[in-house]
C-alpha cells in the first residue's frame, strides 16, 4: 500500500493543486481522495484504469466540497500559499527557473477547466475520453478546452513556440 | 469518409490516436513540415508543464499525516468490529431463548423426576429449588418472559382430578426445578 500510495500521493497532490489552487487545500483533497481510494479499492477491477479512477475520486471530493461551500474554485492568479520550492538542481536555477515560474503563472491564470484538462492531458498525457470522464464532461468539450488552453498558453508564451498561432491548428 | 492525415493533427495532440490511424499519422509526420511542427510546439509546451510542476514541491509530511490517518480509520474500524462482536456474544448470550415445547404427554408424566424446561436460558439469578412429592404427577411447563431474571413455571398436578393449572412461584430456575 505504502509504495503504491508514495507513487501515487505526488501525482494526486500535483491535480489537486489544480483544482484547488491552494497548497492546504490540495493537501487535505489528496489525503481524502487516497483514503477513499484505500477504503473502496476493492470497486477497482482494472488496475490500468487506477489513474483515471483516482483522478475522478478528486473531481468527485472537490465537487462535494465546492457544493457544502466550504472552498471556493480556484481563483485565477499564481498559487496561493508557500512559494514554489527551489528547483531540483542548480542548473535549472541558473538556467530556466524563471521561465518554469512564467509557465507555472500562465497554467494558473487559465480557465480552471481548460487548466484541469490541459494538465490531465499534457502532465499525465490522458486521452481525451479519460479527460472527460475524469471531469465528468462531453470528449468535445475535453478537446475544445485543450485547443483553447494550448492556443492561450502558446499566446502567452510565444517565445517558447516557433509560430504562436499556427495555421494548421484548428484551435478555435 | 476518412479524414486527411493533416485532420487527424489535433487528434493526436489530445493522445486519441491509437492502431492504426496513429501509425498512419506518425508516417504522415516525416512529409509534413507544418504538422512535424505542431507537434514539435506540443512537445516543447509538454515538457515545459511537466518541468514547472515539478517546481511545487509535494508536502514532505504528506505521506505521514496519510498514513497516520490510514492508522486511525483502521484502528477505529477494529475498536468498533470488536464492539460489534462483543455486543452481539452478550445479546447471544442474553437471549432468553426459545419458548419451550409443550412437554409430550410421557414426558409430562414422567413425574417429579423430570425436567421439562430448556436448560440454557436464562442465566441463574438465584438457585430455587422446587420439591414435588413422589408420585404426584405434577407437569411443570414454563412460560416465556422478556425478563432473563424472572422463570414462570406452570404447574399441572396432574392428568387425573384437577384441570386448572396453578403457577408457581418465581423466580425460578429452571435448571433446580428438581424434585
Amino acid at each position: 500500500v505504502s509504495i503504491v500510495l508514495e507513487e501515487w500521493a505526488p501525482r494526486v497532490y500535483r491535480f489537486a493543486l489544480r483544482l484547488c489552487g491552494d497548497r492546504h487545500a490540495a493537501e487535505d483533497l489528496t489525503q481524502e481522495t487516497l483514503l477513499r481510494a484505500w477504503r473502496q479499492r476493492g470497486r477497482l477491477r482494472d488496475q490500468g484504469a487506477l489513474r483515471v479512477w483516482l483522478f475522478r475520486i478528486t473531481v468527485n471530493l472537490w465537487n462535494d466540497e465546492l457544493r457544502r461551500g466550504r472552498l471556493q474554485v480556484a481563483a485565477a492568479g499564481p498559487l496561493s500559499g508557500d512559494e514554489a520550492a527551489p528547483a531540483p538542481s542548480p542548473e535549472k536555477l541558473a538556467a530556466g527557473r524563471e521561465e518554469l515560474e512564467r509557465a507555472l503563472r500562465v497554467l494558473a491564470e487559465l480557465p480552471p477547466r481548460q487548466r484541469e484538462v490541459l494538465y490531465l492531458s499534457t502532465c499525465e498525457g490522458l486521452s481525451s475520453a479519460d479527460v472527460a470522464e475524469v471531469l465528468g464532461i462531453s470528449t468535445d468539450a475535453a478537446k475544445a478546452n485543450l485547443a483553447l488552453a494550448r492556443k492561450k498558453v502558446r499566446q502567452q508564451l510565444p517565445e517558447q513556440f516557433s509560430d504562436p498561432s499556427p495555421a494548421r491548428s484548428r484551435d478555435p | 469518409m476518412n479524414p486527411t492525415p493533416c485532420q487527424s493533427l489535433d487528434d493526436y495532440l489530445a493522445h486519441d490516436l491509437t492502431g492504426e490511424p496513429l501509425r498512419r499519422f506518425s508516417a504522415h509526420l516525416a512529409t509534413c513540415a507544418e504538422c512535424a511542427q505542431a507537434v514539435r510546439d506540443n512537445e516543447r509546451l509538454q515538457a515545459l508543464l511537466v518541468e514547472a510542476v515539478q517546481l511545487e514541491p509535494v508536502p514532505p509530511d504528506l505521506m505521514q499525516h496519510l498514513q497516520r490517518r490510514m492508522r486511525v480509520r483502521r484502528r477505529r474500524f477494529m475498536v468498533a468490529a470488536a464492539i460489534l462482536a462483543a455486543a452481539a456474544i452478550v445479546a447471544w448470550l442474553a437471549w432468553p431463548g426459545t419458548p419451550p415445547d409443550e412437554p409430550k404427554p410421557q414426558q409430562a408424566q414422567n413425574g417429579a423426576g423430570s425436567n421439562p424446561l430448556p436448560r440454557e436460558v436464562p442465566v441463574a439469578v438465584e438457585p430455587v429449588r422446587v420439591r414435588f412429592p413422589p408420585g404426584s404427577g405434577v407437569v411443570a411447563v414454563r412460560e416465556k418472559i422478556d425478563s432473563p431474571n424472572i422463570t414462570f413455571v406452570w404447574v399441572y398436578p396432574g392428568q387425573r382430578g384437577v384441570s386448572e393449572p396453578a403457577m408457581a412461584a418465581s423466580p425460578l430456575s429452571p435448571e433446580r426445578n428438581e424434585p
